[in-house]
């Protein structure tokens, strides 16, 4: 992407002059922080980013900002003055301007209706009433041509273009008198060209004084336009940092690091708890890391990371190291490239799917208990790669073979009789009954108990109901009873049901979307048990999506990173780190020139 | 003492029942007794309705103690009433049936009206032109025709749903109106007896149902018994068979019965048009039970009814009896409570009216009949 940065602007004096600060802001939900003692000032006519990974309080801070989330505790200054919004139409009265990741715009109005909706003009005296849009007709042309849009004011925005209605939006804002623009993730459903120009609409707006405060996946673009960078961590402020004194690689390290010197306190405890050492600053790496990383197999002589310690999860991969057998030769005593893979995806396309990005050559082959990992930003492509393998959707191009027979053109029913099992995203709305009783939602889909459970059709509910209790109590459910509607369980022990029910009987691949998802410490360890367990003992290979990184490189024995649709790297997970996943998500390759 | 032979992925021991005999009855009871609980809470719906249907009597000037015993006596008071009643009872089954049915795999059939009309016409059609048939033979073909023509008028509203996202109650609705009309053209015209009745010609004898009961000019056919074993039937199928149970999977949930595997779309498609069928039966029984032949303007608004009683069942088929019991005596007594009371037989749509509100109502009743079981003396005190 030819994106330049542009520092030809000077950069306002933040110091002494901070236009909005966040004193100490805390936001909880229930026992979660989604922001805790956030310290931030930001400049008047600055382009601030924000940058963290998903769940990092990116959003949480901007909707406490816009006001559609109160704070907990501390405070927020505004003009020097203390500020608490109740709703969004107070942070709008006070100057603030947001534009949301899914635009909202009125497909069935025009363009002057939805930018002049909120603040429409009407004749005086005897006409009130009546809309008057002359006037703002002048005054959009106005703010148009300032930022060089070219919006026809009497289109319907349904017809408009995905780019075309952000600029109604940034118009919108801009009409409403906005001071200080809160853009969430905008570029994320752009095309690179869009993109590019959408930054440099973004300078023109801050070149007339305005604030800017953006949210973003992508930093190259961060870098092309942000004065100064903040990245949040689990919530907490990681660093703010002027774009000209950094650079992607650190921005990347820091959103992802578990500890930084002198920041100690981050550390929070969290599922790879145990003693963490830090990781080594990648300056100190051999140039050819990323070669190295992805070319693990080339490179044997190197010794594996995680015996130097690793930057993550030193408790999980401990213990996975002790698991079964582990032979000779380390943990693998298969060999997954070799002659039979169980699962071999061959140049997979697709087109989008719902937000998710086209896939394009999607290359895989899986072996016998390989644990495989899927990683990446959500939304680029993980979730339509799952529901391809599960064979909810049909791929437009390439092949799909199963232990040697090609089943890209089988249903979901067919893949379920060949043990292909996959557990979805959001299994209370896509996998679970929500108001029948456990037992129900153990047998909905499998397809041994025709046979085991039931007498000419017939559900003979005595062996289903004996069956269901010894899975409550094996599975650790917290159930009384497998007559109790699922509904009455805890998101935690929903998601146990549903992973009972892929995982029981005999599985020979599955995939998991987020199984860890909702689940505490105890039971996300028992999860990765059990998955080790199956596929090193029972040869069950997994596809495990995860948006954590530390899960992936400890449970996984390879990890591939989706960006936009692409692989954009994979490796054995032993000669990966968080930082190389990082780069990978945010589409750094440098091995690929990107 | 029980031994605990199972262990947990933790190494522990544990009951192997799950702690199955040992449920704390407070919140045990809508596990233990799910189909008690809204029974309970259908009947106290329909308790709160009748209080104020006796309330609105009251207001017109008749003590509720009258309203009841007319309403009895109109509906079992004597043998022609009891007769009649059940008679009534019979379209009221298939089509609440119809209803329950299409309710329970996630689809709203409204069109029964329609599905009836045709089924009522297209049978007696049948009967008329298939004279020549032995009677063993007539009358079951007469009502699998209207049964057939029924599933066919439902088949648009379901085919529309799953190709073109219509929303079958719109499509199911409008298709009543198209199949009241038609059938009134065509009993006007080409299938009419020639008058200008706007009817069909009587059905010949084979195609009647046989009388098991008579006396004088009452008589009872088998038809409401048919209708019952219908309800039985589906009740059966739905609780304890395989295939209801994913039927029913698909009407919960349907993209999880999709993702597990059932084949949701083939079992929503299959259930509507057995909805249909068994609304085309409704017409067809009509016809070969109590009419004899088709006539213009045939129901009296049965397959709407229909949907009073399935929603009174709450949907379950094994209930279905007690609600259509309850509307067809209140169908009727409606004559007498103009002779007796001189109360415009509207009255009773009101009572339809009110009792529907109020089973509407009855998610609120169920958490409110479970807080009062709860806290009754003889509940086990709370354990820990």
């Amino acid at each position: 992407m030819p994106l330049r940065r542009d520092s030809s602007s000077g950069l306002p004096d933040v110091a002494s002059a901070p236009f909005i600060q966040f004193r100490n802001t805390s936001k909880r939900f229930g026992e979660f922080y989604a922001n805790r003692d956030i310290c931030l000032d930001i400049g008047r006519g600055e382009i601030h980013a924000i940058v963290g990974e998903n769940g990092a309080g990116k959003t949480t801070l901007m909707n406490v900002l816009f006001g559609r989330l109160r704070l907990d505790s501390g405070s927020l200054i505004l003009r020097g003055i203390p500020v608490s919004f109740g709703s969004p139409r107070e942070a709008v009265r006070a100057g603030i301007g947001m534009v949301h990741q899914d635009v909202l715009c009125f497909p069935q109005l025009s363009v002057l209706e939805n930018i002049i909706l909120g603040r429409e003009d009407a004749w005086p005296s005897f006409l009130k009433g009546i809309l008057r849009t002359g006037p703002a007709k002048k005054e959009i042309h106005g703010i148009q041509d300032s930022l060089g849009f070219h919006l026809e004011l009497n289109r319907l925005a349904k017809e408009l273009s995905f780019a075309s209605r952000q600029q109604i939006e940034l118009v919108r804002i801009l009409y409403r008198k906005a001071e200080i623009l809160i853009l969430d993730e905008p570029t994320s459903l752009l095309s690179p060209d869009e993109t590019e120009k959408f930054l440099d609409q973004i300078k023109s707006i801050r070149a007339g004084g305005r604030t800017v405060l953006f949210i973003s996946h992508r930093l190259v673009e961060v870098f092309a336009v942000a004065d100064r960078i903040t990245v949040l961590r689990g919530g907490r402020l990681a660093a703010t940092l002027n774009s000209g004194a950094t650079d992607i690689k650190e921005i990347a390290r820091l959103m992802m690091a578990d500890a930084e010197p002198g920041q100690a306190e981050i550390a929070e405890p969290d599922r790879c708890a145990g003693p963490v050492p830090r990781h080594p600053p990648l300056e100190t790496e051999p140039a050819g890391w990323a070669e190295r990383a992805l070319g693990g197999r080339s490179s044997t002589h190197e010794p594996p990371r995680k015996s130097t310690g690793g930057p993550v999860g030193a408790g999980l991969a401990r213990e996975k190291r002790e698991l079964p057998p582990a032979g000779a030769g380390g943990r693998r005593q298969f060999s997954f490239s070799a002659d039979a893979p169980v699962l071999e995806l061959r140049n997979l396309g697709t087109g989008p799917i719902g937000t998710e990005p086209a896939l394009r050559d999607i290359s895989i082959s899986i072996g016998k208990g390989e644990i495989f990992g899927i990683g990446g930003i959500v939304g680029n492509g993980q979730r339509s790669l799952a529901r391809i393998i599960a064979g909810k959707t049909r791929p437009d191009s390439g092949g799909v073979t199963f232990l040697g027979e090609e089943i890209s053109r089988t249903d979901l029913k067919e893949r379920l009789k060949k043990n292909i099992r996959w557990l979805p995203e959001n299994p209370t709305e896509e996998a679970l009954l929500q108001e029948r009783p456990l037992w129900e939602n153990f047998l909905i889909g499998r397809f041994e108990w025709k046979k085991e459970f039931t007498r000419a059709g017939f559900i003979c509910k005595q062996k289903v109901l004996r069956f269901s209790t010894k899975l409550v109590s094996l599975e650790d459910i917290a159930a009384r009873d497998p007559l109790e509607p699922l509904s009455s369980l805890s998101g935690g022990n929903r998601q146990k049901v549903a992973l009972a029910r892929v995982l029981a009987g005999s599985p020979l691949l599955a995939i998991l979307e987020q199984p860890c998802r909702g689940l505490d410490l105890r039971a996300t360890k028992a999860v990765h048990d059990r998955v080790l367990e199956l596929s090193r003992s029972r040869g069950v290979s997994f596809i495990l999506i995860s948006y954590d990184f530390d899960e992936l490189i400890c449970l996984c024995d390879r990890i591939a990173v989706i960006y936009r649709g692409e692989i954009m790297g994979m490796a054995e997970s032993e000669n990966l780190s968080r930082e190389i996943l990082g780069r990978w998500a945010v589409g750094v390759n440098e091995r690929q020139g990107r | 003492m029980r031994r605990h032979r199972v262990k947990n992925r933790r190494g522990e021991r544990v009951p192997e029942n799950g702690g199955r005999f040992s449920p704390r009855f407070r919140d045990g009871l809508s596990i233990r007794f799910p189909r008690l609980i809204i029974a309970a809470s259908v009947l106290a719906a329909m308790a709160a309705g009748v209080l104020v249907c006796i309330g609105l009597a009251m207001a017109g000037g008749v003590g509720p103690v009258h309203l009841l015993r007319t309403i009895w006596s109109g509906s079992w008071g004597s043998l022609e009433a009891a007769a009649s009643t059940s008679a009534k009872m019979t379209p009221l089954l298939c089509t609440g049936l119809a209803v329950a049915i299409a309710y329970r795999v996630g689809l709203l059939n409204i069109g029964c009206e329609g599905q009836l009309t045709i089924g009522a016409l297209v049978s007696a059609s049948f009967a008329v032109a298939a004279a020549p048939l032995p009677g063993l033979l007539l009358l079951p073909l007469t009502l699998i025709s209207g049964a057939l023509a029924g599933a066919l008028w439902a088949l648009p509203a379901v085919l529309l749903r799953q190709r073109r996202g219509v929303h079958e109650v719109i499509s199911s609705l409008m298709l009543n109106y198209i199949a009241i009309y038609l059938c009134s053209y065509l009993v006007s015209g080409p299938l009419g007896d020639g008058t200008a009745m706007g009817r069909t010609p009587p059905i010949p004898a084979g195609a009647e149902m046989p009388q098991i009961l008579r006396s004088g000019s009452i008589f009872l056919t088998p038809a409401p018994l048919m209708a019952l074993i219908f309800c039985f039937g589906a009740y059966i199928w739905f609780s304890k068979t395989v295939w209801g149970f994913e039927a029913q999977a698909a009407g919960i949930n349907f993209d999880a019965a999709v993702n597990a595997g059932i084949s949701a779309s083939k079992w929503q498609l299959i259930i509507f048009l057995q909805s249909g069928a068994l609304a085309g039966l409704a017409g067809a029984l009509e016809v070969c039970a109590v009419h004899h032949r088709f006539y213009r303007s045939f129901s009296p608004g049965y397959g709407f009814d229909g949907l009073t009683a399935a929603f009174l069942a709450n949907g379950s088929p094994e209930w279905l009896w007690l609600s259509t019991l309850f509307l067809a005596s209140l169908r009727s007594s409606d004559k007498w409570l103009q002779i007796e009371l001189n109360l415009s037989p509207n009255f009773i749509l009101v009572v339809q009216a009110v009792l529907l509100l109020s089973v509407a109502c009855k998610s609120r009743i169920i958490p409110a009949l479970e807080t009062v079981f709860s806290h009754a003396r003889w509940s086990s005190p709370k354990d820990v």
